[in-house]
């Protein structure tokens, strides 16, 4: 799936639970999963290869009732074809 | 068996030989092996301990600094403050191998040992789950009431419409679920709802507490950094009796509505554990254990957010308490 159409996926899953995020430009990333092995020899599972995801950062800044800026993220990560995994914002 | 971690060098030249005299002493009645190590040599000594040990790091980050792991999310945050690189055999952070736990301290001595002076005795180390308090942000009350529901069938509040002017704590709260924004820019907790961020709470809500456990999705819930106590809601916490709380460094992420990933996974999967009756410092390392595998179950990966969850969440506290 072209790039164009990833971020488009991301920018309508983010704005079902975020509408003011609707026109933030996101940064877009193809990540690698990748874990080195120790981590899963210290959870006693076999160890996993790693996928390639897509990962969509939308940032904005918001102002507490008290006129302090904080920064909203939302983070929307998706598999290869498109499909939406999971989607975060920060706390 | 408990290994108390600290550098008397450090101490020195923060609070002067007499003050490193007093910490001293302070750890005399301390069940537990002292070591008076630097951050490259914890691993060594973690390498050398049985799988049953637990590790208590003495001061903030000026004292003995928190591992700096990289960040695998572009948030924002250029490292990630955590302790597990200090209780792994290895040289990799993301999974902790031992229960660990640190006592801040605030820039403040005396307050640093007075909390040493709580753990002297196993009885002053087990808390009662008689009363608790859940106050989440009202746009993840949903999310919120999975988590808060493990160790409590009360309501759970909601910011907005409750705020720093509407909410009162009973001082004989032992256990605390608080879903809400941070920064690491001011000492208070933010709520969410019809597009207002509230503050939700505030130092000056925090009354005289017994020893109570506290767990924060905040982002920078556990944020210590060159800040006094009265500058952080966590060291507020501490400095007002909470023996044990557990807080992220840096941002922290969740999911909009259930199910459960990221702060809200790791918040449930430590209230089973400490419900199940588990030592604190136990608890949170067999959630990120149990995070790290569901995560593989579930999703077959872990992203940046997952990993970010493992690193960040640290335990103010001695790791060898308990809920009974």
């Amino acid at each position: 799936m072209k790039r164009e159409q990833i971020k488009e996926l991301a920018i309508n899953a983010v704005s079902e639970y975020h509408p003011e995020m609707r026109d933030v430009e996101p940064l877009l990333e193809m990540m690698d999963t990748s874990i080195g092995h120790s981590s899963f020899k210290k959870a006693g599972i076999s160890p996993q290869p790693g996928k390639r995801i897509w990962v969509a950062t939308f940032r904005k800044e918001e102002i507490t009732e008290e006129g302090f800026p904080i920064e909203k993220i939302a983070r929307v990560t998706l598999d290869e074809s498109g499909k939406i995994i999971k989607i975060s914002e920060s706390k | 068996m408990l290994n108390i971690i600290w550098n008397k060098k450090s101490i020195k030249d923060e609070f002067g030989e007499k003050g490193a005299q007093k910490l001293k002493n302070a750890f005399n009645s301390v069940k537990g092996e002292i070591f008076d190590t630097t951050p490259y040599l914890v691993s060594e000594i973690v390498a050398n301990s049985k799988k049953d040990s637990s590790f208590l790091i003495i001061g903030g980050d000026h004292l003995f600094p928190f591992y700096k792991a990289e960040n695998p999310t572009r948030d924002g945050d250029d490292n990630i403050w955590t302790d597990n690189f200090y209780a792994s055999t290895d040289d990799d952070p993301l999974l902790p191998e031992r229960a660990i736990g640190r006592l801040p301290d605030g820039g403040n001595l005396d307050f640093l040992i007075e909390k040493i002076h709580s753990i002297h005795y196993p009885e002053n180390d087990e808390i009662r789950r008689d009363e608790t308090f859940g106050l989440s942000a009202a746009v993840w009350v949903e999310s919120s009431r999975n988590v808060y529901r493990v160790i409590s069938k009360r309501k759970l509040l909601a910011s907005p419409p409750e705020s720093t002017h509407s909410i009162g704590i009973d001082g004989r709260t032992d256990m605390f679920y608080f879903n809400l924004h941070g920064s690491d820019k001011t000492n208070k907790w933010y709520g969410q709802g019809n597009g207002k961020y509230p503050i939700a709470l505030a130092p000056e809500n925090i009354p005289e507490l017994g020893k109570a456990i506290v767990f924060t999705e905040a982002c920078y819930g556990a944020y210590t950094i060159q800040k006094s106590i009265s500058d952080s809601i966590a060291l507020t916490f501490l400095k007002k009796g909470v023996r044990y709380f557990v807080g992220s460094t840096t941002i922290a992420y969740g999911p909009p509505v259930p199910p459960p990933t990221e702060a809200d996974l790791i918040g449930t999967l430590f209230f089973k554990e400490i419900v199940k009756g588990e030592k604190v410092g136990n608890a949170l390392l067999n959630a990120k254990v149990k995070f790290f595998k569901e995560m593989i179950d579930n999703q077959g990966f872990l992203d940046g957010n997952d990993r970010k969850t493992l690193l960040q969440f640290v335990l103010y506290g001695n790791p060898e308490g308990r809920l009974i």
